[in-house]
C-alpha cells in the first residue's frame, strides 16, 4: 500500500496511507490532478495543524472501508436524524475548539461524513436546550437588547406550545 | 467539554452554521434564532433559504412578500395538512389550526403517495396513519403564515389579475379519475385554501396542487395503473421548470439585495474584507480620508480565504475592493508582506476604492413592511457599550446604546430624496466614500465621548427598523481596532475619585 505525506500548518509531516488520506476528496483530487505520484513531496494543507490533522487521519483510518457517499445524496434521508454511531461519538468528545477545528478541518478537505458528524455533535449539543443553556454551552454573549428580545419573542409566540 | 479561549462556534463560517442548523427541527430553529443576533440573521437572510432550497433540491414554494420568511421555513421542513373531515369547521371557524408533518417523518412508500412537488394538500395521507403517533408534528393556531398568498409571482407576461385555478386531480389513473377545478383569485391566502370546502362523491387516492398554466409549463408524469396496466397522464405542480426560475429565487437578485458576490452571494462582503481601515485620521473638515491598515476580522471564513490568498492558492479573481481593502489593493500600494501591510497608511482621499459603490439595497423589498410597519430602509450603525458584570440577560446593565441611522441619496437630492428612501420608492445606493463619512462621524463621535467604565462596544450594520440586518458582527476588539480609549487609564479614575 503505497504512503503519501501530509504537511500540516504548523510544519509537521505526517505520514498516511493513500487510501486513507483519499478519504478527503480535496487530497484525492490532488493526487489525480499530479497523476497519484506524491511519494517524494508532502502535500501541503495550511489550513489544518498538526493536532487536528492527526484526528482527521484518525477517523479517516476508522472509516477507510465505509462506502463513499453517493454522489446524488439524498439530503431527505441524511437529516432523517442525528444519529451518530458509536466511535464517532466517542471520537468526537473532545473540547469545543479541537470540535470545531475538526468541522473546519473536513470542510476545507472535503470530508462530507466527517462533517456530517461533526456538525450533528453541535446539532446534538443544542437539541433540547434552552436558549440560556445554549448560550453557556457554547460561551455565547447575549447580544440582544432587551427589545429585541421581546420582539422576537413576539415573533416566535405563535409557534410557542 | 472545556472552556472556549478562542472564537469558539464562532470560528466556524456561515454556510457551516447553517449545515448545522439543517440537523435541527423547526422549533429549535426558533430556539436558536433567539439566542444571538448572528444566528437570528442567518435565519432571516434570504442567502440562507437560497442555500437551504439550492443545496437541499428541496421543492420550494414563493411568497409575495420578503418581510417574512415562515413560510419558506415551513415548506423545507413540513408539509402543510388540510384536515378533510373538519373542512366545513374550518370554514367556519375564526381560528384555523393547520397541523404541520415533518418530511422526514414520510416514508418512502407514502412519499410515493404524497406528490413530491407538492407542499400543502393531501387530504387522504393521514388514513393510514395516526397524526398522534408521528414524531415532530407541529400544530399551529393562527400561524402567520396562513396569510401568505399561495401563488406566486409567475412572470411580468401575466395578467396579474387574473384568477388562478386549483386544480385537484387524481394522479392515478382513469378508474377512479376526478378532476376538481376550483377558481381562485390571485390573492388566494393559505387560509382562504384550507377554508375552501371542496365537495367529491368519488374516493380520490391522491390530490395534486396544481395552477392552471399552460400544457407546455407543465410536467407530465406517466403513471401506470394497478388494476388495468394502462398508461396514464397526470399534469402535476408545475412550479418549476428548466430553463427559468422563480424570480425570488434568481441568484443574482439576491445577491445583489445586499452582498456583491453573484457566484457566492453568502460571501458578500466577508470574502472581500481583508483589512480594515483604522479611520482615526478621518477628517470631516477637508473632506480627506487617510487610514492605517489593521488586522482583518477573526471571522473563520475569511481567515480561509486569506491564508488560501497568501499560499498562492487565490481563486478570487479582481475582487471587488471595499473599505475593507483587498489584497490586491494593498499589493498596488507596495506592501506585500503582513509586515509591511501591519500598521500601513494609506492615503485614501483619491484612492478609486472608496467611490466603489458598496451596498444596494432595493426598496421594493421593503416597501411592503414599511407601510405595513411604519419602518424606514436605510442603515443603521448601532454601538453598545454594555456593563457585563456575570453574564447572561439578568446581570447585564446596558449603559448606552447609540443608533445612528442614514439614508443616502448621494450628492443630489436632498430631503426629498431621503425620504423616498426611506419609504422605500427608490433604491439606497451606498458607496465606499459615504459609508467611511457616516462611520468616521460616528467613530470621532465616541472617541470624544470617553466613557468611563467597563464597556463592550459592538459594532453593528444594519437595516433601520428591523427590517433585516444586512451585516451584524461582534466586534470585541472595536476599541483597539480604532484606538478608541475606551477603557481609560486607571489613574483618571482614581483622579476623579480622589476630586
Amino acid at each position: 500500500m503505497s504512503t503519501i505525506k501530509l504537511l500540516s500548518s504548523d510544519n509537521a509531516e505526517l505520514a498516511v496511507d493513500k487510501e486513507v488520506a483519499e478519504r478527503s476528496i480535496l487530497i484525492k483530487n490532488m493526487l489525480e490532478d499530479v497523476g497519484g505520484d506524491m511519494s517524494d513531496q508532502a502535500i501541503p494543507i495550511p489550513n489544518v495543524n498538526e493536532a487536528v490533522l492527526r484526528k482527521v487521519i484518525e477517523w479517516c483510518e476508522h472509516h477507510k472501508s465505509d462506502p463513499p457517499p453517493p454522489a446524488d445524496e439524498d439530503s431527505d434521508s441524511r437529516k432523517k436524524s442525528t444519529d451518530i454511531e458509536e466511535w464517532d461519538q466517542k471520537f468526537m468528545q473532545v473540547d469545543q475548539e479541537m470540535l470545531f477545528e475538526i468541522i473546519l478541518a473536513a470542510n476545507y478537505l472535503d470530508i462530507k461524513p466527517l462533517l456530517d458528524v461533526g456538525c450533528k455533535t453541535v446539532a446534538n449539543m443544542i437539541k433540547g436546550k434552552s436558549p440560556e443553556e445554549i448560550r453557556k454551552t457554547f460561551n455565547i454573549q447575549n447580544d440582544f437588547t432587551p427589545e429585541e428580545e421581546d420582539q422576537i419573542r413576539r415573533e416566535n409566540e405563535w409557534a410557542e406550545e | 467539554m472545556a472552556g472556549l479561549e478562542g472564537a469558539g462556534i464562532w470560528s466556524l463560517p456561515p454556510e457551516l452554521h447553517i449545515h448545522i442548523f439543517s440537523f435541527l427541527s423547526y422549533r429549535e430553529l426558533l430556539v436558536c434564532e433567539t439566542i444571538s443576533p448572528l444566528w437570528y440573521n442567518l435565519f432571516r437572510s434570504p442567502v440562507t433559504h437560497l442555500r437551504r432550497y439550492t443545496q437541499d433540491q428541496i421543492p420550494f414554494t414563493e411568497t409575495l412578500h420578503d418581510k417574512d420568511y415562515y413560510f419558506h421555513r415551513l415548506l423545507r421542513d413540513y408539509y402543510i395538512l388540510v384536515h378533510s373531515r373538519n373542512e366545513t369547521n374550518i370554514s367556519a371557524a375564526k381560528q384555523i389550526t393547520v397541523t404541520l408533518v415533518p418530511v422526514i417523518a414520510i416514508t418512502p412508500a407514502e412519499a410515493d403517495q404524497f406528490p413530491r412537488r407538492l407542499n400543502a394538500l393531501n387530504i387522504n395521507w393521514l388514513q393510514s396513519r395516526e397524526l398522534s403517533s408521528i414524531p415532530g408534528v407541529l400544530t399551529l393556531t393562527n400561524a402567520p403564515f396562513l396569510n401568505d398568498p399561495v401563488w406566486v409571482r409567475a412572470g411580468r407576461q401575466r395578467n396579474s389579475n387574473s384568477n388562478r385555478d386549483i386544480w385537484l386531480e387524481s394522479t392515478r389513473c382513469s378508474h377512479i379519475s376526478t378532476k376538481l377545478s376550483v377558481s381562485t383569485p390571485r390573492d388566494f391566502t393559505i387560509k382562504d385554501m384550507l377554508k375552501k370546502t371542496i365537495s367529491c362523491t368519488q374516493p380520490i387516492p391522491s390530490l395534486v396542487l396544481a395552477e392552471h398554466m399552460s400544457r407546455g409549463m407543465r410536467e407530465m408524469h406517466n403513471q401506470r395503473c394497478s388494476k388495468c396496466s394502462r398508461s396514464t397522464f397526470s399534469f402535476q405542480y408545475p412550479m418549476r421548470t428548466s430553463n427559468s426560475s422563480p424570480e425570488y429565487l434568481r441568484k443574482d437578485r439576491i445577491a445583489r439585495w445586499t452582498y456583491r458576490d453573484n457566484i457566492d452571494p453568502w460571501k458578500g462582503l466577508y470574502s472581500r474584507e481583508r483589512y480594515f481601515v483604522n479611520l482615526q485620521n478621518y477628517t470631516d473638515e477637508d473632506a480627506g480620508i487617510s487610514g492605517k491598515l489593521v488586522k482583518m476580522w477573526h471571522w473563520g471564513l475569511f481567515r480561509e480565504d486569506i491564508m488560501s490568498q497568501n499560499e498562492g492558492f487565490s481563486t478570487i479573481e479582481d475582487g471587488h475592493e471595499l473599505l475593507f481593502l483587498g489584497i490586491d489593493t494593498i499589493e498596488r500600494e507596495g506592501l506585500r508582506t503582513d509586515e509591511e501591510r501591519e500598521g500601513a497608511t494609506i492615503d485614501l482621499t483619491n484612492h478609486p476604492v472608496v467611490d466603489e459603490p458598496l451596498l444596494h439595497l432595493q426598496g421594493w423589498r421593503y416597501r411592503h413592511a414599511i407601510r405595513d410597519m411604519d419602518w424606514n430602509m436605510g442603515l443603521y450603525l448601532m454601538w453598545n457599550q454594555r456593563g457585563y458584570r456575570f453574564g447572561g440577560l439578568n446581570d447585564r446593565e446596558i449603559l448606552r446604546q447609540d443608533w445612528f441611522s442614514f439614508t443616502t441619496g448621494g450628492s443630489s437630492g436632498g430631503q426629498a430624496a431621503t425620504n423616498d428612501i426611506a419609504l422605500g420608492d427608490v433604491d439606497l445606493d451606498v458607496t465606499v466614500r459615504e459609508f467611511i463619512d457616516i462611520l468616521g462621524q460616528h467613530i470621532l463621535k465616541f472617541d470624544a465621548l470617553r466613557i468611563p467604565g467597563q464597556q463592550n462596544m459592538r459594532l453593528r450594520m444594519g437595516m433601520y427598523g428591523r427590517l433585516g440586518v444586512v451585516v451584524i458582527r461582534n466586534v470585541d476588539e472595536v476599541p483597539r481596532i480604532f484606538d478608541l480609549n475606551l477603557y481609560p487609564a486607571e489613574e483618571e479614575e482614581n483622579k476623579l475619585s480622589e476630586i
